[in-house]
């Protein structure tokens, strides 16, 4: 299967909200990730699954994703703590996304592919950003394609626009 | 702005019924704020959480169609003992989609959505009723198909949900819908004696007719809504 795990984008600081939960996307965060869509167009990503953390931000991003989106969306408090089997579990498909925050997406990545979630901080994603892996999902199993930060996708669609 | 507060309210109080015992009232209830929602994601241009609405739904319309079936006092008694070991069957299923994480995870999602700006929410709104207008003339153009008759119900209470969170909700839909609500319990009537290997022939017989009748029914309601339709379609600059 391919994984494509994205960190949502940038969001309101902590201190304007009640709780991080509840921090909407930046109108910048907005149209940035709006770009990196693109970028994943132009590069004929598709999903037929995407699992997304219940925190306002990663809902507005995964919302986002829906011009990629062939398949079912699904909602999970399990991507919004720490990686576990649980979550490895829900991931089925051939093309799945999944969008949620950080420190513990990278830990998801280097647990795949190193079988070490404490490595995280050598596999760090920024906001928008997403790696790309590819193998069967469970820990040190998965091959990195890719590491894509935003900007470097926003770059992409800007050199694919016509 | 259209905000869901008061609905997401509702779906969380009627998911805490439905999880104590098997209070058929408090699954009706949930189906319809979660069909409520789902009208306002639409409405908000939203890809996600629809998905995870309408996994809830099915557990619950499962169950919840046996429930209406069951209701009537006309089933004989061999079919009625089936339906309900039928539906006894489902419920471990429906327990479980109540009690999974899941449910709460899409209500707490829901809760934090922002309110949905008006004119955001009138564009949406436009393209649900240009859909029921298409499904219509599908339906003009073949009165008989089935198929036709479902999408079209679908879309219509898609487009009385949508209007209802814009402030403008029409009594002409809900009649309408209450016709194919008719129809639909009686296809489904239909294709479950379909189903059931010892139905008293008369009963089928009486099904088909019903059939019918509710099918006419529909097409009656259809007929009569259309000049409110149109003019609805005109209100909202929809061709």
């Amino acid at each position: 299967m391919e994984l494509f795990v994205i960190r949502h984008a940038e969001a309101d600081p902590r201190e304007a909200h009640p709780t991080d939960a509840e921090r909407p996307l930046t109108q910048r965060g907005h149209k940035r990730f709006a770009a990196v869509v693109k970028a994943l167009e132009a590069l004929d990503v598709r999903f037929d699954r995407v699992l997304h953390s219940p925190w306002l931000r990663a809902v507005q991003t995964a919302d986002l994703l829906g011009p990629l989106i062939d398949g079912e969306t699904e909602v999970t408090a399990l991507l919004a703590t720490e990686p576990s089997a649980a979550l490895l579990a829900k991931v089925q498909g051939a093309r799945v996304a999944l969008v949620g925050h950080e420190p513990w997406l990278s830990a998801t990545v280097a647990w795949l592919v190193t079988g070490d979630r404490a490595l995280g901080t050598q596999f760090p994603l920024d906001k928008g950003g997403v790696v790309w892996l590819e193998g069967a999902c469970a820990p040190r199993t998965m091959v990195l394609r890719a590491s894509l930060p935003g900007g470097a996708l926003r770059a992409l669609k800007r050199a694919t626009a016509p | 702005m259209i905000a869901p507060d008061r609905r997401v309210g509702q779906l969380a109080h009627a998911l805490a019924a439905a999880r104590v015992g098997d209070d058929t009232e408090a699954v009706h209830k949930l189906r319809v704020a979660s069909r409520r929602l789902a009208a306002w994601l639409r409405l908000g241009g939203y890809t996600v959480l629809r998905d995870d609405l309408a996994w809830l739904r099915a557990a619950c319309g499962a169950v919840r169609d046996l429930d209406v079936l069951l209701a009537a006092d006309d089933l004989p008694t061999s079919f009625r003992s089936w339906l309900e070991e039928r539906r006894a069957a489902l419920r471990p299923g429906l327990r479980d989609v109540l009690h999974d994480p899941r449910c709460d995870t899409t209500v707490e999602a829901l809760s934090r959505l922002p309110a949905i700006p008006e004119d955001v929410a009138h564009r949406n709104l436009v393209r649900v009723l240009a859909s029921v207008v298409r499904r219509g003339r599908a339906v003009d153009a073949k009165h008989d198909d089935v198929e036709a008759l479902h999408a079209l119900r679908r879309t219509l209470r898609r487009l009385r949900f949508a209007l209802e969170w814009v402030g403008a909700g029409q009594p002409f839909l809900v009649d309408l819908q209450d016709a194919f609500g008719v129809l639909n319990d009686t296809v489904l009537r239909k294709r479950l004696l379909d189903e059931f290997l010892d139905a008293d022939p008369a009963f089928v017989r009486a099904t088909g007719r019903d059939l019918d009748a509710a099918r006419a029914a529909v097409v009656r309601a259809w007929t009569k809504a259309q000049p409110n339709l149109m003019e609805l379609a005109e209100r909202w600059n929809c061709s």
